[in-house]
C-alpha cells in the first residue's frame, strides 16, 4: 500500500498517481494548487462586435470592459476619465479601477498601468509606463501616447485582455 | 508503455486507396445550420478524394438510404447535388445508419485498401445500442473501422466511444458547429495517413496476472476494450501508436522473481503491402518484488501518465455522478481542477469547477460541460505526446 500524501487514500503499491486525488506519488515533485477565480461576477457570453461602428460616443454613455478571461463584466460611469491598476500596500497613488479581483498580478497588471478617458467624442487609452505594456488589439503602446479605441477594440495590460464596449445612446 | 512506429525503410511507402463510408445523421434535430454545414463538410471531403478511393454516403434518421452507392467518384457535381438534397426529419436510430453504410463499405471490401466508416450523429440513439455494438464487431472483424463525430450536447458520448474503440478507433466531440468541417477533415486526412488502420494484440491470460486498464495515448487517444484481442488502433505515416496498459499483480504471482505480464502477439495488415505481415510475438516481463524498488519511473511513462491521471478522474467523477454518488464526484471534479491549474489549463480547470458547483448544487452535470472535460482532457495527452516529441 501507499499512502498518498495529499488526501490520505491508501493507493495499491506501485501506483504512480493517487487514484483518489491525482497527486503524483511517485518521483520527485509534488503538485502544488493555485487559488483560482471562479467567476463569481456577471457572466456574459462572448460579444461580437460590427467593427464599423463609428467610434465617436456621446459624453454620458458608458463604457464597459468585458473581461475575456472570466466572462466579467465592469461598467464605467459618472466619470469621464479611469486609471486602470491594482492596490497593493504602502501604494501613494491608488488607481480608479483595482484589477485585483481579477487577477492582476498574475497577468501581470501595474499598480498604475493605463488610464481611459473619454475626449471630444472619442475614446482613448494611454499606457501609464506599466512594466508589461498596453496593447490595442494586439499592438503595443508607447506609453504616455494616447490612442483612439473603437467599440469591440480589445485592450490587454500585461496580459489581462479586456473587450471595450461602447453602449451608443 | 507500448510504442509502434512504422520503420523508415528509405522507399516510400505508398497510402493506401481508401473505402469509406459517411453515415450522416439526417434526424428533425440536425435541421437548419448544422446540417447545412455537415453538407458542405460531405462535400469538401468528396472534393479532396484521389482517383484511387471509393466513397459512398448513407444518411439516416430511422430508416436509412443510400445517398451516394460505393464507387469511385466519377460525377462529382451530380452527387456533390444529392448531398444537396438531403432533408432532415425522424428520430435518430443509429443502427440503421450503421448497417446501410456497412453493406456499402462491404461491396467494395478489399485488405489492400483501408476501409472505414465515419458516422455524424447530434443525438441519442434509443434501444438498439447492443445491436449497434455487435455491428461493430463484426465491423472489426472484417478489418472495418468506425469513429464517431459528435455534434453538439445530446448525444451519448459513453456509447460512441464503446462502439468505436470495439473497431480500434474513437470519437471526437464537435461543441460548435462551425468546427465540424475542419475536424471531418483532419479525420479524413488521419485515414489517408495510416499505414495500418487495425493493429491488434492477441494474448493469453497470465496467472494472477490483471490487465486492469489501457489508453490509446495517439493517434486519436482513446479508452481500449479490455477484450481479447485488443484493438489498439492504427499506425500513421507520421505519428507511432502509443499504448499504455495497467497491470494488477496479485501477491501470487510475485514469488518468482521475473513477472510475465503479457504473452501475445501482434497483428496488422498494412494495406499497401501485398503480402500479409506475420505476427509479432510481443511479452512484457518485469522484475517483482514484494517491496517497491525506489528506481524512479521512466520519465515518457511518468508524463503520459500525470495527463492520464486528469482523465481518469473525470471518468471517475461522471460514474459516481452517474451512480448518485454527488459527494465523492464533486470531490473528484474539485481535485481534478486543482490539478488542471498547476498544469496551466485555466479554461478547463474553470469548466471543471463550475461542473464541481453544478453536482453539488444540482446534483447533475451540465450536458456541454461533462463533454468538455472529457474530451478536454483527452487532448491534453495528445499534446502530452506532442511535447515527448
Amino acid at each position: 500500500m501507499i499512502i498518498c500524501p495529499n488526501c490520505k487514500h491508501s493507493n495499491m503499491a506501485g501506483s504512480m498517481f493517487c487514484m483518489e486525488c491525482g497527486a503524483q506519488l511517485a518521483g520527485a515533485d509534488i503538485l502544488t494548487t493555485q487559488n483560482m477565480d471562479t467567476g463569481q461576477g456577471q457572466e456574459t457570453a462572448p460579444q461580437k462586435i460590427p467593427s464599423s461602428q463609428p467610434a465617436a460616443v456621446a459624453l454620458n454613455t458608458w463604457i464597459t470592459l468585458h473581461l475575456m478571461d472570466t466572462g466579467q463584466v465592469i461598467p464605467l460611469n459618472d466619470r469621464s476619465e479611469f486609471t486602470l491598476g491594482r492596490i497593493s500596500d504602502g501604494q501613494p497613488i491608488m488607481p480608479d479601477i483595482d484589477l485585483s479581483p481579477y487577477q492582476a498580478y498574475a497577468h501581470g497588471v501595474s499598480r498604475l498601468h493605463a488610464v481611459i478617458k473619454q475626449a471630444s467624442h472619442h475614446v482613448l487609452v494611454m499606457d501609464l509606463g506599466s512594466v508589461n505594456g498596453t496593447y490595442v488589439n494586439g499592438k503595443r503602446l508607447n506609453p504616455n501616447v494616447e490612442q483612439t479605441v473603437n467599440n469591440g477594440d480589445i485592450i490587454s495590460l500585461g496580459k489581462l485582455k479586456m473587450q471595450v464596449l461602447l453602449k451608443i445612446s | 508503455m507500448l510504442e509502434i512506429v512504422p520503420l523508415s525503410t528509405g522507399e516510400q511507402i505508398q497510402a493506401p486507396p481508401l473505402n469509406i463510408c459517411l453515415v450522416l445523421d439526417r434526424s428533425t434535430s440536425m435541421e437548419g445550420e448544422k446540417m447545412d454545414v455537415v453538407k458542405g463538410a460531405a462535400s469538401q471531403l468528396m472534393r479532396a478524394l484521389r482517383p484511387q478511393d471509393i466513397f459512398s454516403v448513407v444518411a439516416f434518421s430511422d430508416r436509412a438510404e443510400v445517398i451516394i452507392p460505393a464507387a469511385f467518384q466519377a460525377d462529382r457535381a451530380k452527387f456533390e447535388n444529392r448531398i444537396q438534397m438531403i432533408q432532415t426529419g425522424g428520430a435518430t436510430e443509429i443502427y440503421q445508419g450503421l448497417e446501410t453504410g456497412l453493406q456499402e463499405i462491404r461491396r467494395n471490401l478489399n485488405p489492400q485498401h483501408v476501409n472505414h466508416l465515419i458516422l455524424l450523429t447530434d443525438g441519442h440513439t434509443y434501444g438498439d445500442e447492443p445491436a449497434c455494438l455487435q455491428l461493430a464487431e463484426e465491423a472489426a472483424r472484417q478489418k472495418i473501422s468506425i469513429s464517431g463525430l459528435g455534434i453538439g450536447s445530446d448525444w451519448n458520448d459513453i456509447f460512441l466511444d464503446a462502439l468505436t474503440s470495439r473497431t480500434g478507433s474513437n470519437s471526437i466531440y464537435i461543441s460548435r458547429h462551425q468546427d465540424i468541417k475542419q475536424l471531418l477533415m483532419n479525420k479524413f486526412a488521419a485515414i489517408t495517413n495510416a499505414i495500418s488502420e487495425a493493429v491488434l494484440l492477441e494474448f493469453k491470460p497470465q496467472e494472477n496476472i490483471n490487465l486492469n486498464f489501457a489508453f490509446r495515448l495517439q493517434p486519436e487517444g482513446g479508452p481500449l476494450t479490455l477484450e481479447n484481442p485488443v484493438h489498439l488502433g492504427p499506425i500513421l505515416r507520421d505519428t507511432p501508436l502509443t499504448v499504455i496498459f495497467e497491470f494488477v499483480i496479485l501477491p501470487a504471482a510475485s514469488k518468482p522473481e521475473r513477472v510475465r505480464l503479457l504473452d501475445g502477439s501482434l497483428k496488422a495488415a498494412i494495406a499497401a503491402r501485398p503480402t500479409p505481415v506475420p505476427p509479432l510475438r510481443i511479452r512484457f516481463e518485469r522484475d517483482a518484488a514484494d517491496t517497491a524498488g525506489d528506481a524512479p519511473p521512466p520519465v515518457g511513462i511518468l508524463r503520459a501518465l500525470s495527463r492520464l491521471t486528469l482523465y481518469r478522474l473525470q471518468e471517475r467523477a461522471r460514474e459516481e455522478a452517474q451512480a448518485g454518488h454527488y459527494e465523492s464526484a464533486t470531490r473528484h471534479l474539485k481535485n481534478l481542477a486543482q490539478h488542471l491549474l498547476s498544469q496551466g489549463e485555466k479554461e478547463l480547470a474553470k469548466t471543471a469547477l463550475l461542473e464541481a458547483n453544478n453536482l453539488e448544487h444540482m446534483q447533475a452535470l451540465s450536458k456541454n460541460g461533462g463533454k468538455e472535460i472529457k474530451y478536454g482532457t483527452r487532448a491534453l495527452l495528445l499534446s502530452a505526446s506532442e511535447e515527448a516529441k
